[in-house]
């Protein structure tokens, strides 16, 4: 160990004023053999927890601190005003080191106030108030050119300067104070120095000597010159002097500080002294466990208890199975005492207490994750997942030995009821009682390519189709790099500054870029969250963030509540509303019966819009899985995910489902816990069981592999669990070839996979959506439209589906229609001839151009006054209208009603007179023309309404776009969707339609599979990857595509392998596509 | 009478006629920057194949067959004018219609003495211009907008008779009339295709919904809207040129002042009667060798005055002078407003313009371009770094508070800096060899570090020492620099 320690560095979470990362910082710090090191970056501590773990981990005490601006004590260094420069005004910085606990909670509050004063989100400045009433704990050093000491000295002089230290001793204390000395090889700065030495003597303060570190190797200047650029918005050409005048500020070993300082030997002793004397380590960061309001006689833990003796009655009572109760009263016993001891009971409570407030205020809310595994969760009505009946497993959620704290995730109706949510828990806990978590936006690919280039000269423009070179596809092949992408795109490889941007793309990848907020993640704590960690603003109004992220949180042990949105609630719920008013009948989603018929149209990939089972790769599944119950959906929903696909567990699962395969295990021993998946690890939690089964690995390590799940850490957990999975194995008696399947079962721990309570969760949500499309389609599908966008199709395939389950669908008609859809009463008549006692209208949120406001006012004039009599009435009923508003509803024949009916161009003729201004003084009189209307114009043709309703609106309510062509389709013998199910494998065949989805899945090796929709139907086509590189535009481009190929129909699953691709010409109906690139 | 001629998809047939190999292939041509060139035109084989006009490089290349060219402006301007001087021979009041390139209309009222009628002009101007090799169609109608309708719209030769120029539009497709893509939208929606439906419509009803470019149109599809031809006439700037051949080589500058000063009085009195003067000179030297050679004087104000800009051509000119014997000269003049100031009273008199240009044009001569000006610091790490702008002279400095408190150290820069040998103690300057003389480091500070420009080739780098020399009696307080890159030590300065 040395006897110089590191105490003044930013790393890259000084957002663009750092070119390293902490960890990075602390890894050279202990290479360089340092007891310690601090980090102080600008205004927060955003990377102090990453900092402090990696310390611990390298044995290198991290100390904690940041550089506060501080707007009274002047304007922070800038060139003198001879010399040209684009330096800003800044307020200067003054470095605090942390001493003590207090001092930690000071810093977070004085970070906090000033970031909180601030209307929006700013990076703010505190005030020499401020420091007065919160510098106990804190050390503060006099800083370098960003100081106010250096800033005193060549504003104000000599004098000056010392009347800045003074304050500063006035604030902090005589031992408190610290003059800085740094040396990066610069003359004004050693000028500076002289002065500050002078100071410190005069004044008995000790001298310090600091790196005035931004990066960790003189080779990373060029980052932070890029960054610099980046946050001056400056080319590296025209930055000047705001980039570095050298590359010293790196961080140095001892021997090399001892040769720069030479000459103040003490102010390098006084480095070991300072460190010593910093006694703070962010693990006395003072969190507590949030706490709750509860009545006087009672503690949170026996109020819990009640609540969840209540729960148990309620939930389990009506089950009927007093086995199944006293079990479940028996785990509830369980859980509540490991909560106790814990002392967990206040965050459940407050969980509780959000669920109630949602419950109370109808938001439709469900707890998601691992917590569906907690019986005590089940009855606080938090989860829908009956844990006990199901048999999961509570340790997966919570667990003393485990050390680790549970995390409760909501699911939210999408936007206005999750945001009411969220306000609630800001106004129950406070603004300094509770925030969202933070989301750290590092440098990918496209944001690095585009940034880099812009600071190394391209022109805005270049720069930002140059970063959308980036391939798009998910599925990237061996030479989708950035270098060749740019060789692709005709660039100069060997032009330097070329080969120069390429590299600073690299280098800048994964550092931070800035802070934004987590969608959902809440950390609460009672009022006192801002001494825990500092609080700012986010950009979002009412919305304050922490400056951590949610990785960060759980690694400084705090708990949160993820708010998240599911834009799936919000169409349940609207169902909910729907078919109470439609139906009179009222849907209870907790006590839906299990429905043998709901199970059948599943059964049959039946799920346009059934919520997780509608893609393309579940439909291609279910007719084979046959999913006939809960248990069976659950397992449904969590095989396609990326785990389960690269692990290669698909195929084994569908085989044994059908009974094509024998059920087998690779080993008895995984028998207990495979038996209920036939065998094949589907859930996280089986993934870890065959580990610690099978290599005797313990909870803890078992728990490290689940952690590295889907992330990048996975490869080097793995790494490094594997001498003792082969051990273990040897001592449990595996072969070889077993050995190595079982290597590769964990390997798919690369790769996200569901937790088994989780598949619950989302089940539940999905056998719901099932049962209300099923039962109730009009409601479901009017619920849908009004949500969207969400899940895999457009709304042209709801309705056409919709359509062909017999809904009738009424087109937008403003004497009828809402913004949103609605639900109308079939006539008598029509009963017989539709599913269902319900038409569903259109409402005008599909006009493409038409404001909400609009249409909300269109309904409210015509629900007052009564219908429109006329284009003009309309006109002058609604003001505000504009004239292309006007003109998007005659041309989607929204217009066709208003009076007497007449077509869409004789509307289109009047909305052009009637938007034409007449002038203040015949605003409100008729015209002959006004009363009895002309109709000079002929009628649209069939294709010009068809592509009216596609460019207006997006979908038709008349006939499918494929059903014009049909007689052409015919003379080709092209086959209809409907009938592909009835041809036999194996034949060539040849199919036409729309393209309604388009992937590119990152799992399977570059096909690309579409899914085209007719008049009758869907149907698939699988495009081989050397069939796309020949028909890319077709492919990636054509929205109706006829494709020949050989039929698969195996099974029940149907698809085309494609050997051609054309365009078809059907006009320039812009039919959407979801692509999933 | 109008005749308007248009060679339709004129940027494909202007690369055909300078590429002949182009004429038998499909071909397209691409305009914008590298790599994000779109399809500017094709032609009519490519689009056949499916080439379409604002494609990407990567989707035209996805076509094996198309010829993918970059689209040469040089080859459309001279293509252009060729056909500008085809219309001239027929018409001497022509205007060039800029909404279609390489579309002309000529004004044929009363050229019935030279050819027959208007059929008869028509079909010798397109003979004309396919000998000419190009492919154009041209129309002739009493409305200058209905022949140029006729002309993009129909193949060959159209005439039409005056007062049938509705019947003539009635069948043509809305597009001609070059609507704005909202008018072309609007029109889409009511159905209306083609100028006779259009024209069917009352003038009334189209102003009540689309405005007045509703009557516009509306008269433009009936053959009835008037145009106010604006015939090209050769410019005031472009006639600004004097040229004159010599009998025989001049190789003596002196000789041809006599007549550039000529030619310079000839231009000004030209520039005089419009009340404008010179504020720029492109001298043009016809060379020996058949090489031309160009000069621009360019003096600081627009002058009025011969001897003036004589002298700066004459310094120019000697400056650079031309590799062979002159045999020709041509003098291109760039008018401009005179200059005028008004002098304050109380201000300094400051030199007169004339000169003071011709002072800084001999300084130059003298010194080289570079040299003369006045310097500029820039934003720049570059020790000493600077640049030399346009000679501005200072503005004067308020009589108090020019200078800070603190008595500045002055710094006297060797420009360019002294090449010097140093021997080193450790890493640091022991004694320094300048200017023949041995001196001892008395005191040293340093290094101070400085280098940038690393994303280029102009990669820079300087370890600065600050020293006290000594030798003999001798005392200096200098800056001496270290180059890592070339090894070399150098003197910068010293201190007073």
């Amino acid at each position: 160990m040395t006897e110089y320690v590191e105490l003044h560095a930013r790393s890259a979470f000084s957002f663009l004023e750092g070119a390293s990362t902490p960890e990075s910082l602390i890894q050279r710090a202990a290479e360089l053999e340092m007891p310690a090191m601090a980090l102080l970056d600008r205004n927060g501590v955003y990377g102090a927890p990453r900092f402090h773990m990696a310390g611990k981990k390298l044995g290198v005490k991290a100390h904690i601190g940041a550089e506060v601006a501080v707007s009274d004590l002047g304007e922070r260094l800038r060139p003198a005003l001879y010399l040209p420069h684009l330096h800003p005004i800044e307020p200067v910085r003054l470095p605090l080191l942390v001493q003590s606990p207090i001092g930690y909670k000071n810093l977070c509050r004085l970070v906090t106030r000033f970031k909180l004063r601030e209307k929006k989100k700013a990076e703010g400045a505190a005030l020499l108030r401020d420091l007065e009433e919160l510098g106990e704990g804190l050390v503060c050093l006099t800083g370098g050119t960003e100081g106010p000491l250096a800033a005193a000295l060549v504003h104000g002089g000599y004098d000056a300067a010392q009347q800045t230290v003074e304050r500063l001793v006035s604030i902090f204390g005589q031992q408190n104070v610290y003059v800085e000395v740094q040396r990066h090889l610069n003359r004004q700065e050693e000028h500076r120095n002289k002065a500050a030495i002078r100071i410190a003597r005069s004044l008995n303060l000790p001298l310090l000597a600091t790196g005035g570190v931004n990066y960790v190797k003189p080779y990373d200047r060029e980052v932070l010159d890029v960054f610099t650029c980046i946050r001056h918005r400056q080319s590296l050409d025209t930055a000047g002097r705001l980039l570095e005048s050298n590359a010293e500020r790196h961080l140095r070993h001892a021997r090399e500080m001892q040769q720069l300082f030479h000459d103040y030997p003490e102010a390098m002793k006084n480095t070991k002294e300072l460190s010593d004397r910093l006694c703070f380590e962010l693990t006395e960061l003072g969190y507590e466990f949030p706490t709750y309001p509860v009545p006087d006689d009672e503690t949170m833990d026996s109020f819990l208890r009640k609540r969840v003796d209540e729960g148990i009655r309620k939930r389990y009572l009506p089950k009927n199975n007093q086995a199944l109760y006293r079990k479940a009263q028996a785990q509830a016993e369980h859980e509540l005492g490991v909560i106790k001891r814990l002392g967990l009971a206040g965050y459940f409570l407050i969980v509780w207490d959000i669920v109630r407030y949602c419950r109370n205020n109808s938001i439709l809310v469900q707890g998601r994750g691992s917590a569906a595994s907690s019986v005590v969760c089940y009855a606080l009505e938090i989860t829908i997942v009956d844990s006990v009946g199901l048999d999961l497993l509570f340790e997966r959620f919570l667990s003393e030995e485990r050390g680790e704290w549970p995390d409760i995730d909501l699911d939210l109706p999408s936007r206005g009821d999750r945001e009411r949510a969220i306000q609630y828990v800001y106004k129950r806990y406070g603004e300094l009682g509770a925030a969202m978590t933070a989301n750290v936006t590092t440098y990918r690919n496209r944001s690095a390519s585009r940034e880099a280039g812009k600071a190394l000269g391209f022109d805005k423009q270049t720069a930002e189709r140059l970063s959308s070179l980036v391939s798009a596809w998910e599925w990237k092949g061996p030479s989708d790099t950035l270098a060749n992408t740019f060789v692709a795109a005709g660039l100069d490889m060997k032009n330097a500054r070329i080969l120069k941007y390429l590299e600073m793309c690299s280098r800048m990848w994964d550092l931070p870029r800035n802070l934004s907020q987590h969608s959902g993640g809440m950390v609460i704590c009672q009022g006192q969250l801002d001494s825990v960690v500092p609080i700012e603003r986010a950009s979002m109004i009412d919305r304050t963030v922490v400056q951590w992220d949610k990785d960060d949180c759980s690694d400084m042990k705090m708990v949160k509540v993820d708010h998240l949105g599911l834009g799936e609630l919000a169409a349940l719920k609207d169902t909910q509303y729907l078919v109470r008013q439609h139906y009179g009948e009222e849907i209870d989603y907790a006590q839906l019966p299990q429905d043998d018929k709901v199970y059948e149209s599943i059964q049959c990939a039946d799920t346009v819009g059934v919520f997780q089972i509608e893609s393309r790769a579940q439909m291609s599944c279910l007719p084979r899985t046959k999913p006939k119950c809960f248990a069976d959906l659950s397992m449904q929903v969590a095989i396609i995910r990326p785990g389960p696909v690269t692990g290669k567990f698909v195929n084994p699962y569908i085989a044994r489902r059908m009974g094509k395969e024998p059920i087998t295990y690779l080993h008895p021993l995984f028998k207990p816990f495979l038996e209920r998946t036939l065998g094949v690890p589907l859930f996280q939690e089986q993934v870890m069981q065959v580990g610690m089964v099978s290599g005797n690995l313990s909870g803890g390590q078992a728990e490290e592999l689940r952690k590295a799940m889907g992330g990048k850490r996975s490869d080097a957990v793995l790494a490094s669990l594997e001498q003792q999975l082969n051990e273990g194995m040897d001592a449990n008696g595996f072969d070889a070839a077993t050995k190595a399947e079982v290597m590769r079962i964990l390997s798919s721990v690369r790769e996200f996979m569901f937790p088994e309570s989780h598949a619950h969760s989302f089940a539940s949500i999905a056998y719901t959506s099932a049962y209300v499309r099923f039962h109730y389609l009009a409601a479901y599908t009017c619920a849908l439209l009004n949500n969207q966008p969400m899940g895999f199709y457009s709304p042209a395939t709801i309705i056409n589906d919709a359509k062909r389950h017999g809904l009738k669908v009424l087109p937008i008609d403003v004497q009828h229609s809402d913004w949103r859809c609605t639900l109308e009463p079939l006539k008598d008549e029509e009963r017989t001839k539709y599913a269902g006692p319900v038409a569903l209208r259109l409402g005008t949120l599909s006009v493409k151009g038409l404001r909400q406001e609009i249409g909300t006012a269109i309904a409210l004039a015509r629900e007052t006054n009564g219908p429109f009599e006329s284009e003009y009435d309309l006109q002058r009923r609604v003001p505000p209208i504009r004239k292309a508003e006007l003109t998007s509803l005659a041309h989607v024949g929204a217009l066709n009603w208003t009076g007497e009916k007449h077509h869409r161009r004789t509307a289109l003729w009047r909305v052009h007179r009637a938007a034409q201004s007449v002038g203040p003084l015949f605003e409100h009189i008729r015209d002959e023309e006004d009363s009895t209307g002309s109709e000079p114009l002929r009628m649209m043709t069939a294709e010009e309404r068809l592509l009216a309703d596609f460019t207006g609106t997006g979908l038709t309510v008349g006939p499918h776009p494929m059903a014009y062509h049909r007689t052409a389709m015919n003379y080709r013998q092209v086959v209809v969707a409907s009938r592909l199910r009835d041809m036999p494998d194996g034949i060539y065949i040849r199919i036409s339609g729309a393209v309604i989805a388009r992937q590119r899945p990152g799992t399977a090796q570059g096909f690309i599979f579409l899914s085209l929709e007719d008049e009758t139907g869907i149907s698939n086509a699988i495009i081989h990857p050397q069939l796309y590189e020949q028909n890319r535009v077709a492919v990636t481009r054509g929205k109706f595509l006829r494709i020949d190929g050989i039929l698969q129909n195996q099974d029940g699953v149907v698809n085309v392998r494609a050997s051609a691709v054309h365009i078809l010409d059907v006009g320039d109906i812009d039919m959407q596509s979801h692509d999933f690139h | 009478m109008y005749a308007v001629l248009h060679p339709p998809n004129f940027s494909t047939q202007a690369a055909a006629k300078s590429q002949p190999e182009l004429r038998r292939l499909p071909f397209a041509l691409l305009d914008g920057e590298a790599p994000f060139e779109r399809v500017y035109a094709a032609n009519k084989a490519a689009r056949l194949l499916g080439v379409e006009i604002g494609m990407t490089r990567l989707q035209v290349e996805s076509f094996a067959e198309v010829v993918i060219r970059p689209r040469a402006i040089d080859d459309e301007t001279s293509a252009q004018l060729s056909l500008h001087e085809i219309a001239c021979q027929f018409s001497p009041r022509i205007e060039y219609v800029d909404r279609y390139s390489g579309t002309y209309a000529l004004d044929i009222q009363g050229m019935g003495r030279l050819f027959a009628d208007s059929a008869q002009l028509a079909n010798k101007l397109r003979h004309r211009i396919m000998a000419a090799g190009f492919v154009a169609n041209v129309a002739v109608a009493s409305n200058f907008h209905t022949a140029v309708c006729l002309a993009c719209a129909h193949q060959g030769v159209s005439v039409t008779p005056s007062g049938e120029e509705a019947a003539a539009m009635a069948g043509l497709p809305l597009h001609v009339l070059g609507l704005e893509p909202e008018q072309e939208a609007t029109f889409s929606m009511w159905g209306i295709r083609t100028c006779g439906e259009l024209a069917a419509r009352e003038e009334k009803s189209l102003i009540a919904r689309i405005g007045q470019p509703g009557r516009r149109l509306h008269a433009l599809a009936r053959g009835t809207w008037s145009h106010l031809m604006l015939p090209m006439e050769p410019s005031f700037e472009a006639g600004l040129v004097e040229h004159i051949e010599l009998d025989f080589p001049v190789e003596i500058l002196e000789s041809l002042l006599f007549v550039l000063s000529r030619m310079t009085d000839a231009l000004l009195v030209r520039a005089k009667e419009k009340a404008r003067a010179i504020a720029l000179l492109r001298v043009v030297l016809l060379l020996d060798d058949k090489t031309r050679y160009e000069r621009i004087v360019r003096p600081a104000l627009p002058l009025q005055d011969t001897p003036t800009l004589l002298k700066l051509m004459q310094l120019d000119l000697e400056m650079h002078p031309p590799q062979a014997a002159i045999v020709g000269l041509e003098l291109h003049a760039q008018s401009a407003p005179p200059h005028r100031a008004q002098h304050g009273l109380f201000l300094p008199q400051a030199p007169e313009p004339g000169r003071l240009e011709i002072l800084l044009a001999r300084l130059r001569k003298l010194l080289g371009e570079e040299r003369v000006g006045s310097p500029e610091l820039t934003d720049d790490h570059r020790p000493n770094a600077f640049r030399v702008v346009p000679f501005q002279p200072p503005v004067p400095l308020p009589a108090k508070g020019a200078l800070g408190k603190e008595a500045l150290t002055a710094f006297r820069v060797c420009r360019p800096p002294q090449g010097i040998t140093v021997m080193l103690q450790g890493d640091s300057p022991f004694r320094v060899f300048y200017e023949g003389q041995r001196y001892s480091v008395l005191e040293v500070a340093g290094p101070w570090r400085v280098n940038g420009q690393w994303w280029s080739k102009d990669k820079w780098s300087r370890d600065e020492w600050d020293v006290r020399l000594c030798a003999d009696s001798l005392e200096r307080v200098s800056r001496i620099a270290f180059d890592p890159r070339t090894q070399r030590w150098y003197m910068q300065g010293t201190y007073d």
